[in-house]
Parts: structure tokens; sequence; C-alpha cells
């Protein structure tokens, strides 16, 4: 014993000596993130899997399920002062704060020991709180909450989820506002697409649904409460349905000769996407668009871009094929898209105008045809990088369109000239394009950030073709009493480039100030040459229906935003800006050169009141500047058609436009009322407006349009929207109710006399979702639309146009998966541009089965109007008149659709990382 | 000749027995790896005595579970060989667990974390004793006053000195051994590779922090020491 001690001793002298002539360790430094690892378990020492754990700290919360054996992994956690709540059904919730070493880079914690609370379930009610969640600029749903029928997409689910609602075309919008991005478990769904996202997802792999406010680009959260906002869908899907294989092989036949095929196949698991798809379609042109019905259609991703709807007849052609790739090096994600479209379109249109001149009206009965073979390419890159103290996005687009057009037109125009009018026009035109963006955010987290934009953009096209006109006096037969016979040849770029800088200063929560520095430059150059050809004769160039012409327009905005916040509850922000404007331009054909240069002030200012996390109220004013063109301000002729033209006002000064609104939204947690309420005033103090004098040249047997500009003053909007949603769950219902009125004041010159337009809308809809029966899905909704325009030009003849719309869609579930799906919807509509009331009644209905063992296979049997009666004038009116466009008259149709739909979900490879509370996983290392 | 030859095989055979006899017969009702052995008895139900090591062995459907009590020497634990186990059918490589791990050479910190190769691997993954593979461990050094003379002091001394020992258990999903059922052979080894026991000393001290005023001679000259254990068990 004694030999030992001496020995330690020894021991302990020499390395105590030794230790004495080494200066003292620096202290080590505090890691800047750390890795939290732990196990839960019961009383008993049994694992606890599944168990929710979430990690609160004050820079981030971390969301996490244990493993299988019980375990748990933050891999990222930024602070070593944290809290951990762990729950599970059947045990009591676990709540701990740890203040641990901040040097450690992984931190062990002793097991987690949850007790049980199954003894106290007896007897006790529980209750949840139900609903959406708001927090701070997310508003989050837990799928549970929402029941839905197997095989459901997402879409169904967000049917049921109240503040959610989407149109025919499939757009997804959240309190009436529409939703612009999709992202799944917070990366971007492919390139973000919601309307394909909501359709082709399953609802069962979605744990939650977030809402989230970010900046008014989309590019980040929004920087203080009153800015403007976009809405991104997050899609968080459960642990284990977090990576995606999806297969799609559909194809459709049907009467009217319509085909389509589509073949896609996409992948997903965290950063990863890659997505391969073609498609093959021909359809009639001109029916009115309709919701699609059933499954397929639903499901059917649509590559092909018609270039223009609409229309009364014509058939569409069309082929396209799209790649996808996204993945992340590193912080850096990046992706990758190619897209191909050709169209062969040929569309035919019949529409009746009339607009109103101070020497009275001129009615136009129009019918056209038009030949239109386009090819597109386009390339699509982006990266973004997100780094603690940087964050990069950028995105690089490219794209080449060729088209070959040929048109003709017929006009009959009646009322202050009779004649009829043969057009003729064919062009060939290339147009490439270019646009780069990018947004460097710089100390984002420091209290001096720094926010560097990069914009840059070409438009540019060049066509040459031909534009014959030839006016005959009525009847249109024999000589044309006029012919204007046209070679064109046309060069447009348009290229744009911006630089920002913004610099801001925030102290917490408190305050923060903005400077934005943002300069741009624009400038158009455009050649278009129009040659008479007149027999045989070589071609000759007219100077005033040509245009050759260079536009600079370089802008220099600063602007000063200060945000404070009062109270949590309560903030103000105060935005100035200055901007000055230079302009140039030469016209060249014209011998004249233009240069301006124009300053003002623009300022903002906004409240804020959050009474709570779920009810807010904002009211702001604002005053914009709106400064005239140089081709408002050139005061020589200036042709857009060859029978309309422009005349600018070198006098003309800025429009003033002074905007206030005020909005309240509350979300009732315990109603589960949604409330949204809006106003809006918009008041011109000095309006840029049009005066238009028409001009009838006897000899030719044409018009002429003039268009003079000139300052007004007065014109105003008002705007109230109000839409209130509620989620009844007992009877299994949605119900949502919305309304819109809008008075609109314009004022406008005719023949240089002022005159007005008085322009009322009220819009209203109710719509609700049950389920009455297990195997029965109801939506009734009912729709009311009236417009009303006094115009002094036609006084004592006021425009309307009244419809109300009774709508049920069915879906009836049938033994053996069969499926029905019954739209029926009763229109009255009445209108001051129709002779008769109209009131067409229209039934869709398909039945559809699933098979396979799967049952991802469909086989689906259509019927649309069965009743041929979807085919009632499109309506629109204008301060200087109105428009009826007539659809395809031809709008019943059957279609036969078969579909494979083979979708796998599974656990994503990144899954066993922590989870952050977008539902992306951290990465292990 | 004959009768002494049959004498020493049923004495082997009666050994081999015995070892595996005691790893089969029932062993705790559930077993809670949390570093306390209390659920497998008042103490352990096997002492190897070169190895200086009580062990227990017990499997469930989903788990083999391994107990181990240091009674003195833990320090050797500490050094950089650790204690390795050793999973494998008889005469093939097999599974190699090291514990506690080599993340950290606190000698609190250190049983956190453990290094697993497994079948067929080249090298060993670290990881901590709450990972993915299901491994469970739990373990710690724990030290005992006790007289002097229990540990090589004088008799009449009365002195009182230290010794420093370890309990450690793990549970090892069965799905990662190389036998689903049947035999297997499970070797312990710790300590070894140390040449000089000033050095040994020396780590002990300056990395795993150890009190060196708390030990014993004896353990200071088994610092540079190997100890091994075999052990044939069938799995249930």
């Amino acid at each position: 014993m004694h030999k030992f001690l001496l020995t330690v001793t020894l021991f302990l002298v020499t390395g105590a000596a030794l230790f004495a002539q080494l200066p003292s360790p620096p202290k080590p430094k505090p890691l800047a993130i750390r890795r939290v690892n732990g196990v839960v378990r019961d009383s008993l020492g049994k694992v606890i899997p599944a168990a929710a754990v979430r990690l609160i700290a004050a820079s981030d919360t971390l969301h996490t399920l244990t493993s299988e054996y019980g375990v748990f992994n933050f891999p990222e956690v930024r602070s070593v002062y944290f809290t951990l709540e762990v729950q599970m059904a059947g045990y009591h919730p676990y709540f701990k704060k740890y203040f641990l070493n901040d040097v450690k880079p992984i931190l062990v914690l002793p097991p987690l020991v949850l007790t049980s609370s199954l003894v106290q379930l007896k007897g006790i009610t529980v209750t949840t709180e139900k609903g959406p969640q708001q927090r701070g600029d997310t508003t989050e749903f837990w799928a549970k909450d929402y029941i839905v029928r197997d095989y459901a997409r997402l879409e169904d689910m967000l049917k049921r989820m109240e503040g959610f609602s989407t149109d025919a075309n499939g757009m997804l919008s959240y309190n009436g506002k529409p939703v612009n991005k999709a992202l799944f478990n917070g990366t971007k769904y492919f390139d973000g697409d919601v309307a394909a996202a909501i359709k082709e997802l399953p609802a069962d792999i979605v744990e939650r649904i977030q809402v989230i406010q970010d900046n008014e680009d989309g590019t980040g959260p929004k920087k203080s409460m009153s800015a403007a906002s976009s809405q991104t869908l997050n899609i968080v899907t459960k642990p284990d349905k977090s990576a995606a294989r999806m297969y799609q092989a559909s194809a459709a036949a049907g009467t009217q000769d319509r085909y389509t095929g589509v073949l896609s196949a996409k992948s997903l698991d965290g950063n990863r996407m890659w997505g391969i798809g073609v498609s093959n379609t021909q359809e009639p042109l001109g029916i009115k668009r309709e919701a699609p019905l059933g499954t397929i259609s639903n499901m059917m991703e649509r590559m092909v871009s018609a270039w223009q709807t609409g229309g009364s007849g014509g058939m569409l052609k069309g082929s396209a094929a799209r790649l996808n790739y996204n993945d992340r090096i590193g912080k850096m994600s990046y992706s990758v898209a190619y897209l191909f479209n050709r169209t062969h379109m040929l569309n035919e249109t019949e529409n009746m105008t009339e607009e109103f001149y101070k020497d009275g009206s001129l009615k136009r009965n129009t019918t056209s045809r038009e030949d239109d073979t386009r090819t597109e390419h386009g390339l699509m890159l982006s990266a973004d990088l997100h780094l603690p103290d940087f964050s990069m996005m950028t995105q690089l687009s490219a794209n080449t369109t060729a088209s070959v057009s040929n048109n003709t037109t017929e006009t009959r125009q009646t009322g202050i000239i009779d004649n009829l009018q043969r057009g003729a026009t064919g062009m060939h035109t290339q147009t490439p394009n270019y646009r780069f963006s990018a947004m460097l955010n710089f100390f984002e987290h420091k209290k001096l950030r720094m926010s560097v934009s990069l914009n840059s953009g070409l438009n540019a096209t060049n066509g040459s073709g031909h534009d014959n006109t030839d006016i005959y006096s009525s009847a249109g037969a024999g000589k044309p009493d006029s012919s204007l016979y046209l070679l064109q040849q046309q060069k447009i770029s348009n290229a744009n480039h911006a630089v920002g800088v913004t610099f801001a200063y925030g102290h917490r929560e408190k305050y923060d100030i903005k400077l934005e520095i943002i300069p741009s430059l624009f400038r158009t150059i455009t050649n278009n040459y129009r040659d008479q050809v007149i027999g045989d004769q070589p071609a000759k160039r007219l100077n005033d229906l040509s245009n050759d012409e260079a536009l600079t327009n370089a802008r220099l905005p600063v602007a000063l935003s200060a945000t404070y916040n009062f109270t949590r509850k309560l903030a103000v922000e105060v935005r100035g800006e200055y901007q000055t404007i230079w302009q140039q331009t030469q016209l060249r054909l014209k011998d004249l050169d233009l240069s301006t240069r124009s300053s003002f002030f623009s300022p903002h200012i906004s409240f804020s009141y959050r009474r709570s996390n779920t009810s807010v109220v904002r009211a702001s004013y604002q005053r914009n500047v709106n400064t005239p063109s140089l081709l408002q301000l050139n005061p020589k002729p200036y042709y857009t058609s060859p029978f309309d033209v422009m005349f600018g006002n070198p006098d003309l000064k800025n429009g003033v436009m002074t905007t206030a609104s005020a909005e309240y939204q509350n979300f009732g947690t315990q109603s589960g009322i949604i409330v949204d309420l809006s106003g809006h005033y918009m008041f011109t103090n000095n309006g840029i407006g049009a005066n238009r004098i028409v001009q009838v040249d006897s000899v030719t047997n044409t018009i002429r349009t003039e268009t003079h500009y000139l300052n007004l003053k007065g014109g105003d909007t008002k705007t109230i929207r109000a839409s209130i949603a509620k989620n009844l769950k007992p009877m299994n219902m949605m119900f949502r109710l919305a309304g819109n009125a809008q008075w609109a004041k314009q004022l406008f010159f005719a023949s240089s006399h002022a005159e007005q337009t008085d322009q009322r809308t009220y819009d209203g809809n109710f719509t609700a979702a049950i389920t009455p029966v297990k195997w029965l899905d109801l939506a009734p909704a009912i729709a009311y639309t009236t417009t009303s325009n006094n115009n002094s030009l036609q006084p004592g003849r006021p425009l309307f146009n009244n419809e109300l719309t009774t709508q049920l869609t069915a879906a009836i579930f049938l033994p053996a998966d069969v499926k029905m799906n019954i739209n029926a919807r009763q229109t009255v509509s009445r209108a001051s541009s129709l002779p008769v009331s109209q009131h067409p009644f229209v039934l869709n209905a398909n039945i559809e089965k699933r098979f396979l063992r799967k049952k991802d296979a469909i086989i689906s049997f259509m019927v649309m109007d069965a009743f041929q009666q979807n085919n009632n004038n499109i309506i629109t009116q204008s301060t200087t008149g109105f428009s009826n466009a007539v659809t395809n008259l031809k709008s019943r149709y059957f279609l036969f659709q078969l579909s494979w739909n083979p979708q796998q979900f599974t656990r994503s490879k990144s899954v066993i990382g922590s989870r952050r509370g977008d539902g992306s996983f951290v990465p292990v290392k | 000749m004959v009768f002494r030859r049959i004498l020493y095989l049923l004495l082997f055979i009666c050994c081999m027995c015995g070892k595996v006899a005691n790893a089969q017969s029932p062993g705790p009702e559930h077993v809670n790896v949390d570093g306390n052995l209390a659920e497998w008895g008042k103490s352990l139900r096997n002492y190897d005595k070169s190895a200086v090591l009580w062990y227990d062995i017990h499997n469930d459907a989903d788990f083999l579970y391994i107990a181990f009590k240091r009674p003195s020497l833990g320090w050797n634990i500490a050094l950089p060989k650790r204690l390795v186990i050793e999973i494998s059918e008889p005469n093939k490589p097999g599974v190699q667990i090291v514990y506690p791990g080599h993340y950290s050479d606190n000698k609190d910190e250190m049983w956190n974390h453990l290094e697993i190769k497994r079948m067929g691997a080249t090298a060993f993954d670290t990881m901590t004793i709450y990972n993915d593979l299901g491994i469970q461990a739990a373990g710690g050094f724990w030290d005992k006053k006790v007289p002097a003379k229990e540990v090589g002091g004088a008799p009449d001394e009365g002195e009182t000195a230290y010794i420093v020992g370890a309990d450690g258990e793990l549970a090892i999903p069965r799905k990662l051994l190389p036998v689903a059922t049947g035999t297997c052979t499970i070797k312990m080894t710790i300590g070894g590779g140390e040449s000089d026991y000033m050095v040994a000393l020396n780590k002990l001290n300056q990395n795993a922090h150890f009190d060196l005023g708390r030990g014993s001679g004896d353990g200071l000259t088994a610092l540079i020491k190997e100890f091994k254990l075999s052990v044939t068990y069938l799995l249930k």
C-alpha cells in the first residue's frame, strides 16, 4: 500500500510541477450547435416509442418522435438552454428545463421517465383544442382533426379545413387570398405548384397543414406585421410517410375527337426530388370551363399549356414534356427544370361589342379564325443557400418560343359607322427571353442586417408578316371600298436590370429601421416597320404607321421605414419613399428626342393590433404616385395599329392616388369560426386619363380612334370584403359564407368632354361540405353576382349583369369501390346586353371504379353537360362599353378514362434526424 | 489411463456445462438498462476469477442482455482498450461492441457512448447509448472505502483505502447477432496493451479525470494486464 501511495504522490507532484510550467489553457469557445440525444422510458424502464418530443429554445423549436427503441435525437441544437417537452397518450406530459455545458458537441441526457396517466383518464372529460392554431405568421391545422375517406386526396381534406377554397382551375385560396407556393416538409414541392401538390398527394400521409404568411415576394418571413404577404402552403407529413414515389399512366378518349395521354413519375425524399412526364392532348376549344369531375380528371396532370383559352370553337392539339430535378449540396439546395410545349390551335371566336363615344356608339360583331403553331423550350435553374447568417436565393430562367400564326377576321360595324371589315394577318415570330434574379441576405440574426437583390431580364421578339384589311360598304360583296395591305417587320426587345440594397437595423422585436435603395434600369427598343403594298408596285414604307424607338427608364427609389412595437400587441410602421425617375426616348422616324426627370415622395403608415395569437386588426394609409410614360408625354402621333393613334401631352403631371385599408381577422379557437373582414378606399387625387376621339373617314369608310392624354381629378373605388367559415364537426359539415361589395367611380374624357362611369358590383356565395350519411358527400353552393354600370355617355341606359347560381355536387360511394360523382347547376342570368334571360341547367356525372390489389387503378365514364345547355355568353363590362363572347355551342361530350397511379410513401432516409416545426428533418452528421 | 481420460473429459464437460447452465437458468423478469443491476438479483450469477468479473447473460425475444460487474480493478475499463464484447458463432468472427466508447475519455462521459463493428463491417461505428440500432447500454465507475488490508495494505495498519469498480449492462437487439438461435460465443476483454503503468496512470488522471488518491495498490500493478473471458451461451 505504501508503495502505491508513494508512487501516486510522486506522480502527482511531478505532474503538478510540470503543469505549473504550462500556461493555463484557454477557455473553450461555446459551440454554435450541438447534438442532444436521449431516451424516453416509462416508470418501469420500458422504452416508449413514437412519443412526441419537442425541444423549445429561444432560437428555435424542434420536433421529433422517439424511435422504436424510445430514442430521440436533435442533431442541430443552437442553444444549451432549452426545455424538453414529451407527450404520449396515456402518460403525463413531461417538461424539463436544461442548462447544459456549452462546449460539448454531444449532450446525452439522462433517461426521460414518463409516468402513466391512465388512472386519471377514468371519469374525466378530455378536451383538446381543435381547428386551426395560430403561431406567429403560421396557421396550423392537424390532419387528425378532419375526417376524410379512403383514397382521399389532400384537396379533399383542405375542403374540410376552415378557410380553404379551390376554384375551377384548382387554384387554392385561404381566406379569399391565393396560396402561391407549396412546400413538402419545408422544402419546395418541385416548382412549388400548389394545384399539383393538393391533387397528387393523398390525404392519409398528412400530419399537419400550415399556411405561412411570407413576405410579398415569397422569399422568406415577413419583416413586419403590417407588410403585404404572400401565402405558402406547407404539407407536413407523418414521419413514416415522408418519402414518396408517385407514378401516373392515364389515358382518356371521348366524343368530339378528344384524346389525352399522360405518363409521369415523381420521387421525393427530403431535399432530393425528381420528376419526368410526357403528355399528348387533343381537345375542342371554346367549351365553357367546368370544374373537373371524377378522380382521374382531378389527378391527371395537365402539361400541355394552351397560350390562349376561351373562344367559341376550334381544336387544340398539343404535346408537352417536363423534367425536374431538385437536390442539395451541403447547405445549398438547387433545382433544374426543362419544359417543352408544342401546340397547334385552331381557335374560332365570335363576339359582340359595343363601345360608347360622344357621337354615339359603335357595335361590332366579329368572327375570327386563328391558326397558330407554337413551340416552346424552357429551362429553369435555381439555387438557394441558407447559412446561419447568410442566405441566398437565385433563379435563372430562359426560354424560347417560335410561333407561326395566320388569322382571318370579319367584323361588321354599325352605329357611328356602317361597314364590313375583313382582315388577314400572318406572322412568324421568335421570342427568346431570359430572367435572372438573386436575393442575398447578410447577417440575418444580427442587429444590423443587409440584403442585396439583383434582377435582370430580357424579352425579345423578332417577327415578320403581313396585315391586310379590306373595308366593304355593308354587304361585303364585290370590290372593297378601301384596302390597306401592309408588310410588317417587328423587332422588340425589353431589357430590365435592377440592383437593390437594403440595410435594416433592429433591436430584438422592439423596433426595426430599414433603408432601401433599389436603382433600376428599363430599356425597350421597338422597331415596327409597316410597308404598304399596292398592286405590283414596290412596297412603300409608311413612316407614320411605323415605329422605331428606344425608350430608357431609370429609377432611383430611396425608402426609409421604421417599425415600432409599442407592446407585444400594437405595432406601427411608417415608411417614406423618395423616388427619382429619368426617362429618355428617341423616336427616330419622327425626329424626336424626349427626356424627363421626375421626383416625388410616397408616404405609408400602418397600424397592427394583435389582440391575441388568433385575432388581428390592421389599418394602413398609402399615397402612390404614377408618373406618365414618355409615350403619354410625346406630342407626335404614335400608331399602335393602322386605325388607332396616340397623342401624348408634354404638360402631363404625375398621377397621385391615395389608398386607405382596414382589415380584421379572427380565428375563434373555441368556436371554430373564422371571420375575415376588410375594407379599402382608393381615391385618385390626380389621375392620368385618356380623351378618346373618333373620326370617321367617309372616303375609306373607316374609323380612326385618337387617344389624347390629360390630367383629371376625382374618381374613387371602395371595396368591402367579408367571409366567415365554420366547421361543424358533429354534423360533419364545413360551411363558408363570403361576400364582396365594390363601388367605383371612374372619370374619362370622350371627344374632350369629361365623362364618368359609376360601377357597382356585389357578390356573395355560400359553400358547404356535408357528409350526412356514410356513403354520401354533398357540397351545396349558392352564388349571386350583380354588376351595374351607369355611363354618362349613355344616360338612361344602365348596363347590368345579374347572375344567380345554385349548385349541388354529390359523391356517392357504392360497394365494390364504385363511386359516382354528380354535379348539377342551375344558373339564371339576365344582362342588359342580352335580349332574353338565360337559365342553363348543366348536369355533369361520372361513375368510376377502383381496381387492382392496391386499388390504385381507376376506370371512369363521364358525361359533361348532358342537356347541352352550358353555352351562355361571357359578358365583360368596361368604362367604354361592354363585350359579349359566345362559348362553344357543342358543349356536351362523353369521356372514357383509364388511369393507374401507383404511389408509395415510406420513411425518409433522413427521418432519423430530429424534426423541425415545418416537418423537415435535421440531417444527422 | 482410459478412465482418467474419461474423467478429465467429464470434468471438462461439467465445467463447460456449468457456465452454460448458469447462463441458461431463469434470468430477470425484465431488464431495465439503467446501469443499476438490482433486477439481476443480489449479485450476478457468474464470476470469472481470472478476469475479475461478475457477469450474467439473459435473452428474450428481442434482446440479448449482458450485465457485468468489475468488483475491483475498475480503472482498466477506462484505459484505451476499454471493455470489448464479441458475440460470434463458435470460431467465427462476430459482432464486436466496445463499451464504454472512445468518444470521450472522461470517466463519466465515456459511458454515454459505445462503438459497434457489425457483421461484415470493416470499422467501428460510434454512437451514443441511445441510438437507432436499438443497442441500449448504461454503466459507470464506483469507488468504495475499504480497510487498506483488503487491498494489499499491512493487516495492522488499519488505514482505509479505496477500490474502484464498474457496473454495466447492455441490451443488444437479436437482429444484430450473428446467430438467430442456438449457441453463440461471448468473449469479453478488458484492458491490455499498456506498456508502462505510469503512462496508464497519466491517462487515467489527465484524460479520465480519476482521483488517483482513490485507488488500490493491486490496481496499479494490474494496469498493464489484459483480462479475458469466454462464455458459450445458448440463445433461447
